[in-house]
């Protein structure tokens, strides 16, 4: 009971009605938590450790661990076990707090903390004078058991040879203008695409300038143990992509590759050619055989051409999942009731581009999408989920367009439902807010 | 499969009550549900012991399954891919764990005993949320916890994980 209340209670002020109200309160809170028998410390230890999963975010965990020695000793693990850490510039750091340089100077003075941490997120805000790149590599050396890493954006001199559990990775080029050398992202991705346990790789903001393709020379042929590729890519000027097919090649045997091209409005122009889906699937043909999960998606003013087909998506045999444009899909030669789609296929999005000058017969793609729903009961039996994904840029839908382009699937719906496949069209600019485009989200960030 | 699930069963609190419940509510406990597949429709014809729940606990974790007996079975190894912990928790469960803190201790207890991993949940969620927002000197009061750190402990602590302060 506080003493302010106590003395009120036994002075003569009783009869004062306020504090007869708060006195009767708080007789009422206390029999609502009477002094019990049983305590949270008496609760089992795997009980309360179930207990302090759930105190995120991170604060909740340090004030709890300042409770007493048992709390400290279980949450300790806990809240060093996955770290995420938004720096702000020096200068907008207000209250003075200099997240990263603290958590280096705990790590330093105990090494053993360090060994709790698998799950790192660093997001800093730098500015090209303030950048001090050689903390990422002093606090990365301190963490010997790390699963996954984000990095936003990662030092140049990044180098995860030594982390032999890695298995997740990261990298947030979006500050590109931090590096010195347009080809210093380029490097940092090669230093560090042959890390032994690495089975995913995530790369935000891949710009391609420079002559980067001696990176991956011909001698890496199928080296990289990397299952899971997931590339941004954006566009700003004329630029080659070429190196994909060098990165690709790289890799022992890729599982699952989601490709996002992104260019600034208004320069779609300065790039002759765009990306060609038939290169892209030439370059994945090595991996046709182990190839589960395929996403190729073009967002805002990106575009993806098509030029000479080297190769068919029934090649790629064991796809579930795949994102592809509309445009790509092929029917079987003298056929208008079966399209060439791998037989094992569950879920597939179909992007479909909306250009500023057309007026668009919307009865080709009815017709598709009538296709691929007769085709449930015949070739792609395992098929559940069918997107449309209407895409246009930026700037088409600052003109409210879409109302104007936006097809009627209702009838589509009720079709799909008959054969027991949910169907669903959206409209974005972006990729990552489509349904297949979600899990390019920072899923390190989830975790906290 | 229709008589089955109209069967009742008779569970024997550890203060000797006996309480009858319909199998199919029983049968959110894990514990239970197992029991019965063992010992098949014998065991239905005895009364059967929870010895580590008392009769209030006992009612109150079956009032939880009455509600919930529709549910969902909840995966055997869920919590792998569902990496976010919210604390979220429906307004009839909300409702359900206003109770005082013994109460609710008791609840955690039963429903690991008992196996019942939502109920489990439920309540440890209620528990997190009660500490969340807490400076360490208000999780102490709500809890009746004895501070056992020195005072150059207690600083040390709080140097060590300032960088977790306002995250």
């Amino acid at each position: 009971m506080p003493d302010c209340l106590r003395l009120k209670i036994t002075s003569p002020d009783l009869e004062d009605e306020r504090v007869c109200y708060f006195f009767r309160l708080y007789i009422m809170m206390e029999d609502l938590h009477p002094g019990t028998d049983l305590s949270l410390t008496d609760l089992p230890i795997e009980i309360l450790s179930i207990i302090f999963e759930y105190l995120t975010p991170a604060s909740n965990l340090a004030n709890t661990m300042l409770v007493c020695c048992l709390f400290r000793d279980m949450i300790e693990p806990l809240l060093y076990r996955a770290i995420s850490l938004q720096l702000r510039l020096p200068s907008n750091t207000g209250n003075g707090l200099d997240a990263d340089g603290s958590l280096l100077r705990t790590l330093s003075s105990r090494p053993q903390l360090g060994r709790h941490v698998v799950v790192l997120s660093l997001k800093e805000l730098y500015d090209k004078e303030s950048v001090d790149f050689n903390r990422q590599p002093k606090l990365l050396s301190l963490l010997p058991n790390l699963r996954e890493l984000s990095l936003s954006p990662p030092s140049p001199c990044l180098n995860l040879t030594g982390h032999l559990f890695l298995k997740y990775l990261r990298l947030d080029l979006d500050e590109d203008r931090i590096y010195l050398d347009p080809e210093q992202p380029v490097e940092l991705i090669a230093q560090n695409f042959w890390t032994p346990t690495l089975t995913t790789l995530q790369i935000e903001w891949l710009t391609l300038e420079g002559h980067w393709s001696h990176h991956f020379p011909s001698k890496t042929y199928r080296t990289s143990s990397i299952l899971d590729l997931r590339i941004h890519m954006y566009f700003h000027n004329h630029q080659s992509v070429n190196i994909l097919p060098d990165i690709l090649s790289s890799i022992k045997s890729l599982k699952k590759f989601t490709l996002d091209s992104e260019v600034q409005g208004f320069t779609p122009h300065a790039i002759r050619d765009g990306l060609s889906l038939d290169e892209l699937c030439s370059a994945l043909f090595p991996h046709a055989d182990t190839l589960e999960d395929m996403v190729i998606a073009a967002s805002d003013d990106s575009f993806l051409c098509r030029t000479f087909p080297r190769c068919v998506l029934m090649d790629f045999s064991a796809l579930r999942r795949l994102g592809i444009p509309e445009n790509f899909l092929e029917y079987r030669s003298g056929s208008t009731a079966e399209l060439l789609l791998p037989p094992k296929l569950e879920e597939l999005q179909l992007q479909h581009q909306v250009r500023f000058n057309q007026s668009e017969d919307w009865s080709p793609h009815y017709e598709r999408l009538s296709v691929i729903a007769a085709m449930k009961r015949k070739s792609l039996l395992a098929l559940k989920l069918v997107v449309w994904w209407t895409q246009m840029s930026e700037v088409l839908w600052g003109f409210s367009l879409i109302q104007r382009f936006a097809p009627q699937f209702e009838p589509l719906v009720c079709t799909f439902q008959e054969v027991g496949v949910l169907f669903y069209s959206v409209d974005q600019q972006y990729f990552k807010y489509t349904p297949f485009g979600t899990n390019l989200e920072d899923p390190t960030i989830a975790l906290l | 499969m229709a008589a089955e699930k109209s069967s009742i069963i008779t569970l024997q609190s550890n203060d000797g009550v006996s309480i009858d419940v319909d199998r199919q509510v029983a049968e959110r406990s894990m514990l239970i549900k197992n029991m019965m597949e063992d010992l098949g429709d014998e065991a239905i014809s005895t009364a059967v012991p929870i010895p580590n729940v008392n009769e209030s606990v006992l009612k109150k974790v079956i009032e939880w399954c009455e509600h919930h007996k529709n549910d969902p079975q909840p995966a055997q190894d869920d919590d792998s891919d569902s990496r976010k912990k919210t604390t979220d928790i429906e307004e009839w469960d909300q409702k359900f764990m206003q109770v005082d803190q013994e109460m609710l201790f008791e609840i955690i207890l039963a429903s690991n005993y008992l196996d019942i991993k939502p109920l489990l949940d439920v309540g440890c969620k209620t528990v997190a949320n009660m500490i969340k927002g807490k400076s360490p000197e208000e999780i102490r009061k709500t809890f009746n916890i004895t501070n056992d750190f020195t005072p150059e402990e207690e600083e040390q602590i709080r140097r060590e994980n300032e960088w977790a302060e306002d995250r």
